[in-house]
């Protein structure tokens, strides 16, 4: 029947995609047909009408608030001086963020520059004495919308989502408890085993949080994928977490671990004793 | 209120726009030189507040939502490629700045509540009331038509976008977009038709 | 066509199985599977312990699954489970038959179709295949074909011959303890991990904008991106070497270029610390590589 055939070309007809023969056929069955000619009437007439919906105008302030913002990160960029020389220009604020361990600083500034995140323009916020009143707000729903997205990252079934979580995680501003705890239990939980190292990573950054070290110690003892427990022993070592001791203990003495794993335990047992 | 300065003026993006000078703007802003995003902003702003605003029924949410996608632009300019439109991506990222937004706000601010009705400054009055509440129950039925159908239905009347990009935006085949817009059109007649008949000819709205 | 029936008394047919059966050869069984909606990408989820699997994608919409059961076991076992099927089918009478039948199909939600042939179970629902082995069952090496745009999930546990896949556009997750990992033409996000085995993988193209990760133990991983793609490396090696060709943008103070000449194509060989981060064509897709002993070799696509 050639009105199911319509019901498909009606898209392209209200655009005026139809080519000329097709038109002309469906044109031709339109004279004869009073049902599709009053479904094709009434469903154009509802797009016309759509057509003459008059366009809103935004208020002025719009307008400005942009030009704001644009200046700010303008004016960001040339601070930060991120187009030239990305890594040093971050290493003053980083060192405020992070001790001085090159490779996980270094991680944190590649997982900033991957975002895209302007940090020249960050710079600039905190820097600022007195902070223009919209550059901040946005900056502070900017993070809210994140942090949402983040945590909801962390829950998808795609496993390279998940990975995007967790470098998102690390970018907020201030993570709050909700994001530690779904990178912790990314870390205990998550199937794959590149999204809990990714995790791994990401925990360093917030070591110094309540908690989060007693959890990372426990965690090792969980952990089955050899890959994942050398990160972790790397991490407690590094942040020189003494309560380690006994859970690197008790791995070693475990029969069924890796061999290169108990290796690397007790070397960190050694650093940490 | 004029913009503190001025960087570009309107003028300058009202002369015929060549879909290829957005993609070679963007390149520009990829290389540092962010201050051409405000041509983008003259080109762009008005259709996005108003998919905003058809999206939200709420002017200020769509004022913060168009800063949003201007201000994720220059945050994410370096994985825009040159492959697809602009206008595609910007969409896409609309798109998503929407999702975020819907998340954060539990309840969507009643349409009625926002939705002004349009000034019409020459037809007769009593011409222009029916228009007026013609749009007004327009308004109501595209608020209430499911998400995607809504989304689907906007980007192909009033934001003027290909099937077939509207396609590649949404990660979707063509055919499944052309049948949603048959379907939302469908549905949108349904609704207005329905509103209309709970509304006498001249009285205002409720 | 045979009526399967399984050992505990349950009745599933609602798919043709076609068994091929020759006492030289192993087992092969043959099934195809339907997505619900063929016209959405699907999934096709695989775990199982021994054996192979080796997924290509084709023009069709369906899933096309060939397993073949390798001959393990004694013959004497054979013969034994073989028995005690046709024992089954007969117990069971037609009425009885019919009644299981009619129960199986009405259940709903899930379109259910099992291969209960030797141990391998497929179910689909909601555009999402599974592919499961019994515990116990023998080693299988399948062989399945798909359509491009699908995502896969598979997961071998015990086996040498690993994983391989050609030309398939969705997501991939593998995981493998022993085998080697191969991919070829596949555009990702690839997200995979190996105790033993090595993994390699060429692109064809990179799906922008979504992390991928590699992770092997003791294997080497070599990957294969295109010349213009734009990424973002983060490579840990505890014992191994990195080597590219690619003009890589590394960290400032992990620049040191040697020539390495043994290295084919004369790529470079470069040294660090524990972690090398490097952005390829000025950044953006983020690749984390991972190997303890193995080598990390990024080549660029010829």
């Amino acid at each position: 029947m050639y009105c199911e055939r319509l019901k498909d070309l009606l898209a392209d007809y209200l655009v005026g995609e139809l080519d000329e023969k097709t038109l002309a056929e469906a044109q031709a069955h339109l004279a004869g047909c009073a049902a599709c000619r009053e479904e094709l009437e009434s469903l154009s007439a509802i797009w016309t009408k759509l057509g003459v919906l008059p366009k809103e105008q935004p208020s002025a302030a719009l307008r400005s608030r942009f030009y704001d913002m644009l200046e700010a990160y303008k004016e960001g960029l040339k601070r930060g001086g991120i187009a030239a020389r990305p890594l040093q220009s971050l290493s003053s604020w980083l060192s405020r963020l992070v001790p001085r361990r090159p490779a996980y600083q270094l991680a944190l500034a590649l997982v900033l520059i991957i975002a895209g995140l302007g940090s020249g323009y960050l710079l600039n916020v905190r820097s600022r004495s007195n902070a223009r009143f919209e550059v901040a707000t946005l900056k502070h729903e900017v993070n809210d919308m994140r942090r949402t997205v983040a945590v909801s990252l962390l829950k998808q079934a795609s496993p390279s989502e998940r990975l995007m979580g967790v470098s998102w995680s690390v970018q907020l501003d201030r993570p709050g408890d909700e994001i530690i705890a779904a990178l912790l239990e990314t870390l205990d939980h998550d199937s794959n085993v590149n999204v809990r190292l990714a995790a791994v990573d990401a925990l360093y950054l917030f070591y110094d949080h309540p908690e989060v070290k007693e959890r990372l110690v426990r965690s090792l003892a969980g952990q089955t994928s050899p890959l994942v427990q050398l990160s972790l022993i790397d991490l407690l070592v590094g942040i020189r977490e003494r309560r380690a001791v006994e859970a690197l203990g008790q791995l070693i003495q475990d029969h069924k671990i890796n061999p290169k794993v108990k290796k690397r335990a007790e070397l960190g047992l050694a650093q940490l004793s | 209120m004029e913009p503190k300065s001025i960087w570009v003026s309107p003028n300058e993006t009202r002369r015929f726009v060549d879909p290829t000078s957005d993609n070679r703007l963007m390149e520009e802003i990829k290389d540092g030189r962010v201050e051409r995003l405000a041509i983008l902003f003259e080109r762009y702003h008005v259709m996005l507040f108003n998919f905003f605003l058809r999206l939200t029924g709420n002017r200020s949410h769509s004022e913060d939502l168009v800063q949003d996608v201007f201000f994720r632009i220059l945050k994410y300019r370096k994985t825009y490629q040159g492959q697809s439109k602009f206008s595609v991506w910007m969409y896409q990222i609309a798109r998503n700045a929407h999702v975020d937004h819907l998340r954060k706000r539990k309840q969507e601010m009643s349409l009625d509540d926002q939705f002004e009705e349009p000034a019409s400054a020459e037809t007769p009055a009593v011409e222009r009331m029916s228009a007026e509440i013609d749009a007004a129950l327009l308004n109501r039925a595209l608020d209430r038509l499911p998400l995607r159908k809504k989304e689907v239905l906007l980007l192909s009347r009033f934001q003027e976008m290909k099937y077939r990009e509207i396609a590649e935006l949404m990660g979707c085949d063509i055919g499944s977009i052309k049948s949603t817009v048959h379907r939302a059109i469908k549905d949108l007649g349904r609704i207005y038709v329905e509103l209309q008949g709970g509304e006498s000819s001249c009285t205002a709205k409720d | 066509m045979k009526t399967i029936v399984r050992l505990a008394g349950i009745i599933i047919l609602l798919w043709a199985v076609g068994m091929a059966d020759s006492s030289q050869q192993s087992q092969a069984d043959h099934a195809v599977v339907s997505f619900t909606n063929p016209a959405k990408p699907g999934s096709l989820e695989v775990d199982i312990r021994e054996g192979s699997i080796t997924v290509r994608g084709y023009e069709g919409k369906d899933v096309i699954i060939d397993a073949r059961w390798r001959e393990r076991v004694l013959t004497g076992e054979k013969r034994e489970m073989e028995a005690a099927l046709a024992e089954a089918e007969e117990e069971l009478d037609q009425e009885e038959l019919a009644r299981k039948k009619a129960q199986a199909e009405k259940s709903r939600g899930m379109k259910m179709l099992a291969v209960e042939s030797m141990g391998l179970t497929i179910e689909e629902e909601d555009n999402v295949i599974q592919v499961s082995v019994e515990e116990g069952k023998r080693a299988v090496d399948l062989v399945i074909q798909v359509p491009f745009s699908t995502s896969l999930q598979l997961s071998c546990r015990d086996d040498e011959r690993g994983v391989t896949v050609e030309r398939v556009n969705g997501e991939i997750e593998v995981d493998t303890s022993d085998g080697p990992i191969t991919l070829t033409n596949v555009s990702g996000p690839v997200v995979a991990d190996s105790s033993d085995g090595e993994i390699k993988v060429v692109f064809g193209k990179i799906t922008p904008g979504k992390p991928m990760s590699l992770s092997a133990m003791d294997g080497d991983i070599d990957i294969t991106l295109p010349l213009d793609v734009k990424a973002s490396l983060k490579m840990k090696t505890d014992e191994g070497q990195i080597f590219t060709d690619f003009d890589v943008q590394l960290t400032p103070s992990q620049q040191k270029k040697e020539e390495d000449e043994r290295k084919e194509g004369g790529g470079y060989r470069v040294t660090y610390e524990k972690v090398t981060l490097g952005l390829i064509n000025g950044g953006g897709t983020e690749i984390q590589l991972t190997t303890y002993e193995g080598n990390i070799y990024v080549r660029k696509a010829k």
